[in-house]
Parts: structure tokens; C-alpha cells; sequence
């Protein structure tokens, strides 16, 4: 198995696998004891084109809108084996405009008990293969550097004149969902 | 005991009796087009040997065709297809130019080379380079009334190809053609205005030509809130429609900016949860949370700064079917009706509710949430519907809730 990716470090996928034709993210944390932190964490999955701006707000697959308007980016109500989240990417069918598909996860601010992302004892994002669910790449452990951070973006999917790349982000907001949705034009 | 086959060959002539057929093989119709339509033979496909139309296959289709998560089948390259010399045909056909447009024969074969059954590793083939787009060129003597049926699908690998053949004509009833999971089809070329089969799907190409939604537009345009700009909700515009954005990121909020004068204006919720759980929170009566009892992470909060408030967990908002905020007085006394009900969403978008009620004691139903396939739908009710929250909700179909008095229910 391939060591675990560093931030920023990126991974030519089609390159290396020309025969891949779809990806699952997965999204794994640990809240450890902190059970209502583990409840308000959200993952959510931003497509966005050349400029890194989400086109509107169907562009941004989460709970509540389990899937983009394309039908090419999917995320599973229920996630199979041991992430908290799996987001299907059918790379063939992500239109041409939609340059990076951008996975986030953010505390729900709602009206409960405030949280950090510092109480997270693991963070992390993988790659598998879509056809046979083989691990592909998965990111080092990003909760470590994590302080009052209420969101975080974890990894992205990204074209590249050699086809699709990934690549490990582990930027955290202060802002929340708010400070993310700001960076890629998500209106809310 | 040996049967000799020459023997009806080498019996004598019986003259005597003319009636009797003599009796020897048949000699095929020489070069006859009736005589092949006939026999069949000019539907027989040039890469199945043997094959009559109707006859069944002996491979089996591939299950996993129209699956669409279901593994790459193996497909079959150019490159590997094992060179087969063309087969000789049993009888030399006439030019396919020369056909008339009362051609009563099958469809020429498409390829005069059999499709190697061998399936071969998957390999990434370019949709340009797709074998399938290559399979041969159209026949140029197809005309618009050929009554020959369709070659019958080799049982190869091939055999699963979406595409039509090149020589399908303009009467082609030829039902749905199952496809391969990230197969590539290609229309007939030689296909007109009165093809009846189904188009097959679009291929899934890396990058598609353009970005085409594909989710069902609405039937109407819902009306949506504006950012920057409050939206009003009136007796003649009386809802509005959040997002799936707006209606699952944050928190959603209801404050009453009321004046002094109205008097002593308390806000409800009523609620009804998905799994059947109904319920009310009223700060006034100490009930601030819902689920009742659940501080640790409610549903709905209430709580009172300037104003009362309360406030909706969208995390959770798969959970909630419906709700209606209320209004009564909370010393029992006669409220001058004014003020707004101000919903906020979490990106800041108000949506304003203009209390406008003649004078009254009772209480006022005053904006109603509906969970609509994961977008709430807020209206401004205004209705002064009974002179208890009992009554009130009650009017609003809250049948499921057991009540300890007329302002409390029993949890």
C-alpha cells in the first residue's frame, strides 16, 4: 500500500490507472467521546468550474442533496465499510465545465453547543477505485494540526492536461461552512 | 447392415411408372435470389457460419449488460481480433448497387470477417477508436423497402454491440437494444425519419461536449428568497421556497420584532417529527427544546434575547416533516396585533412575515414549514384560529398530541 499522502501532495489517478473510470471518496474522522461533535460534522462534495467557483447551488452534494444535477457526483446515504462518508465520482460523466470537485467537511452550526474540529482525534480522505472498491491513495491524518477550525477542505479532484489528479488539501476555516462556501462561490 | 447414400441415384428408371418421382438431392437454385431468400442463406451473417435467422445462440448474453455499476465486460480491440480469412459466399450475390427498390433480400452481412469469440483483457479504448465504430462501412444497397429481416446477432463478444447496423433500413421495428455498461453506440448511418427502434443512450464519454443538467426542471418557477434583499410575504405572495442548500446548512430562525404596545407576545412551534413524534416548544412554558428533554442536541430551540426566538437544527432536518410557529399573549391579555415575524436563513437571507391581525385574545397561527423533498416551504399564515394553543393546533391537524391542559401538552 502507497504511504499516506501529505498535504498538498498530489496524485495523477488516470494517469497512473488509465483504465479508472470512477473514484469514491471516502471521509473518515474520529471524534473520539465527543458524540455530539461526531453528529454536527457534515461532509460535503463542491463541483466547481474553471474559476473554482460552484456554477449555483445544486453544485453542492451533501445530506440534503445527495447528488449533482449531472448525476455524475453521488454521495451515498449510507456508506459502506469503515468511512463516515463515501462520495461516488463518475469521472466520465462529470461535465466538461466542472474542473474541481472539492470534498469539505464542516460542524453544522446549529443551535446546539458549539464545537472545533481540534476535538477530532482523526481526519482523513481516500481514494478507491469505483469498480471494485480497491483502495487506491488515502491523505495522512489531518487532525493533528487542527485548532479552532470549524471546517476544513480535505482533498480535491482536479483536471489535468493528463487526466485526473488528485490532490490533498487539509486547509481548515475559522469560519466554518460560511469561510468555504465564500472561497467557491456557494451561495447560502 | 451399411445403407449406401448412391443408391436411390443408381436405381433404374421406372418407365412404366411415370407417377413415381425419382428420387435424388435436391440441386440448389443456382444463383437464384429467390432461391437464397428462401433458403435463408442470404440472411445468414458472414461472421456466424451456419446461422439462420431465428436459430437460437448458443452463448449466452452477457448478464451484466445494462447494469451501470457492473465491471467493464472484456472488450474486443481491433488489434486482437485473430485475422479470419472472409468466408466464401455459397452463391455469388449481385452487386449490392444493382439491387432495385423492391429488394426482397436479407441485409448484406456487415463484415466480411467473423467476430473472434475470444473475449480479451479490458483494456481503455478511446471512443474514436472504438471497434464498434469500425464495424463496417454502410452497404450502399439498402433501399427504403428492404423487407429482409435484421442479421441475427453473433453470440460473441461482439454480439453485445449497441450498434446498429449500418445497412438498417427505414421499417427497422426492431426493439430496444440492450447495451453494455460504458459501451459506445453508434447510430446507423443509413437510418431515416421512420427508424422506429429506441435510440440507444448517449455514450459516456471522459469529457462531455457540454454540461447538460439532467435532473427534471420544475414545473414552475418557486418563488426564492433574494440575497440582499428581505423577501416579503403577503396574502397574494404568501410562500416561499429555500434551496436544499438553505433548507439543510445552519440554522433556521424565527424572531418576532414586535413593539411594546402589541402587549406580552409569545412565540410556539408545533412540530411534527418523521417519525411520528409531535410535539410543541414554547419558551414561555419552559419548554425550550424538542425533542422534549433533548438539550444536548435539539431539533428545535427556543430562546428569548430582545426578542423570542427560535431556532431550527438543519443538520437534522431530514427529521422534520412540518411546523407551525404560533403567537398568543403570555399575561392572558388582549394583543394589539403588529410587528414581523422574521425568518432568517443561515446565509442571511430574511424572509419577512408583516403581522397584520385586528385586536384579540386568541391565539394566531402565524407561519406554517413544510419539508418538500428536502426544500422547506415557509408560508405566512396570519390566522387567528382558536382561543387556545390546543385549539390552534388542533386547526393545523396536529392530532397527536395528548394535552395536559389547554396550553401544555403530555410528553
Amino acid at each position: 500500500m502507497a504511504p499516506p499522502m501529505k498535504r498538498g501532495a498530489n496524485v495523477a489517478l488516470t494517469q497512473e490507472i488509465p483504465s479508472l473510470t470512477g473514484v469514491v471518496l471516502g471521509v473518515r474522522w474520529n471524534a473520539g467521546s465527543e458524540q455530539a461533535l461526531a453528529e454536527n460534522l457534515v461532509a460535503a462534495t463542491i463541483l466547481c468550474n474553471e474559476q473554482s467557483r460552484a456554477p449555483s447551488e445544486e453544485y453542492f452534494v451533501f445530506f440534503n442533496q445527495l447528488i449533482s444535477p449531472d448525476l455524475s457526483v453521488a454521495q451515498l446515504a449510507q456508506a459502506l465499510g469503515d468511512d463516515r462518508e463515501q462520495i461516488e465520482v463518475d469521472l466520465g460523466d462529470v461535465p466538461a465545465d466542472i474542473h474541481r470537485i472539492v470534498v469539505a467537511l464542516y460542524i453544522n452550526d446549529g443551535p446546539g453547543a458549539r464545537r472545533t474540529l481540534g476535538q477530532l482525534r482523526e481526519c482523513g480522505i481516500r481514494v478507491l477505485n469505483l469498480a471494485d472498491g480497491q483502495e487506491l491513495v488515502r491523505s495522512e491524518n489531518l487532525a493533528p494540526a487542527l485548532r479552532s477550525e470549524t471546517a476544513i477542505c480535505l482533498g480535491e479532484l482536479y483536471r489535468h492536461p493528463t487526466g485526473w489528479k488528485f490532490k490533498v488539501i487539509g486547509q481548515g476555516y475559522d469560519n466554518g461552512i460560511k469561510g468555504i462556501a465564500a472561497d467557491y462561490g456557494v451561495p447560502l | 447392415m451399411t445403407i449406401d447414400a448412391a443408391a436411390p441415384d443408381r436405381a433404374v428408371k421406372r418407365t412404366d411408372l411415370p407417377f413415381l418421382r425419382r428420387r435424388s438431392k435436391p440441386v440448389a437454385a443456382a444463383h437464384s435470389k429467390i432461391a437464397d431468400f428462401v433458403t435463408g442463406r442470404a440472411t445468414a451473417h458472414a461472421g456466424q457460419p451456419g446461422a439462420r435467422p431465428g436459430q437460437p445462440s448458443a452463448q449466452p448474453l452477457n448478464p451484466s449488460v445494462g447494469q451501470r455499476t457492473a465491471p467493464v465486460p472484456p472488450r474486443t480491440t481491433p488489434a486482437a481480433r485473430p485475422p479470419v480469412p472472409a468466408e466464401p459466399r455459397p452463391a455469388p450475390a449481385p452487386p449490392p448497387t444493382a439491387t432495385s427498390s423492391l429488394d426482397l433480400f436479407a441485409p448484406q452481412p456487415v463484415s466480411p470477417q467473423p467476430v473472434s469469440p475470444q473475449p480479451v483483457s479490458p483494456q481503455p479504448v478511446p471512443p474514436p477508436a472504438h471497434p464498434r465504430a469500425a464495424s463496417g462501412p454502410p452497404r450502399s444497397g439498402s433501399t427504403s423497402l428492404d423487407l429482409g429481416s435484421p442479421p441475427p446477432a453473433p453470440a460473441t463478444t461482439q454480439s453485445a454491440s449497441p450498434a446498429r447496423v449500418a445497412s438498417s433500413t427505414s421499417l427497422d421495428l426492431g426493439g430496444p437494444i440492450s447495451l453494455p455498461p460504458h459501451a459506445a453506440p453508434t447510430r446507423p448511418s443509413g437510418s431515416t425519419s421512420l427508424d422506429l427502434a429506441p435510440a440507444p443512450p448517449a455514450a459516456p464519454s471522459r469529457v462531455p461536449a457540454a454540461s447538460t443538467p439532467r435532473r427534471a426542471a420544475p414545473a414552475f418557477p418557486e418563488p426564492r428568497t433574494q440575497q440582499g434583499i428581505s423577501t416579503i410575504l403577503t396574502p397574494f405572495a404568501p410562500t416561499v421556497t429555500l434551496t436544499r442548500v438553505q433548507s439543510g446548512v445552519g440554522s433556521l430562525t424565527f424572531e418576532a420584532v414586535v413593539a411594546a404596545g402589541v402587549g406580552d407576545l409569545r412565540l410556539g412551534v408545533a412540530y411534527q417529527l418523521r417519525s411520528g413524534r409531535s410535539s410543541t416548544v414554547q419558551h414561555h412554558a419552559g419548554r425550550r427544546f424538542a425533542p422534549p428533554g433533548e438539550t444536548r442536541r435539539p431539533i428545535i430551540m427556543a430562546s428569548r434575547q430582545q426578542f423570542e426566538r427560535l431556532a431550527l437544527d438543519l443538520r437534522q432536518v431530514t427529521e422534520l416533516e412540518r411546523c407551525v410557529v404560533y403567537a398568543f399573549s403570555g399575561d392572558g391579555g388582549r394583543l394589539r396585533w403588529g410587528g414581523t415575524l422574521v425568518a432568517t436563513t443561515f446565509g442571511g437571507d430574511r424572509i419577512e412575515m408583516p403581522i397584520e391581525l385586528p385586536p384579540s385574545d386568541a391565539v394566531a397561527v402565524l407561519a406554517s414549514v413544510y419539508n418538500i423533498h428536502g426544500q422547506l416551504v415557509l408560508r405566512s399564515e396570519m390566522d387567528l384560529i382558536g382561543r387556545t394553543v390546543r385549539e390552534a393546533c388542533r386547526g393545523y391537524g396536529f392530532d397527536r398530541i395528548t394535552w395536559l391542559d389547554e396550553m401544555s401538552p403530555v410528553d
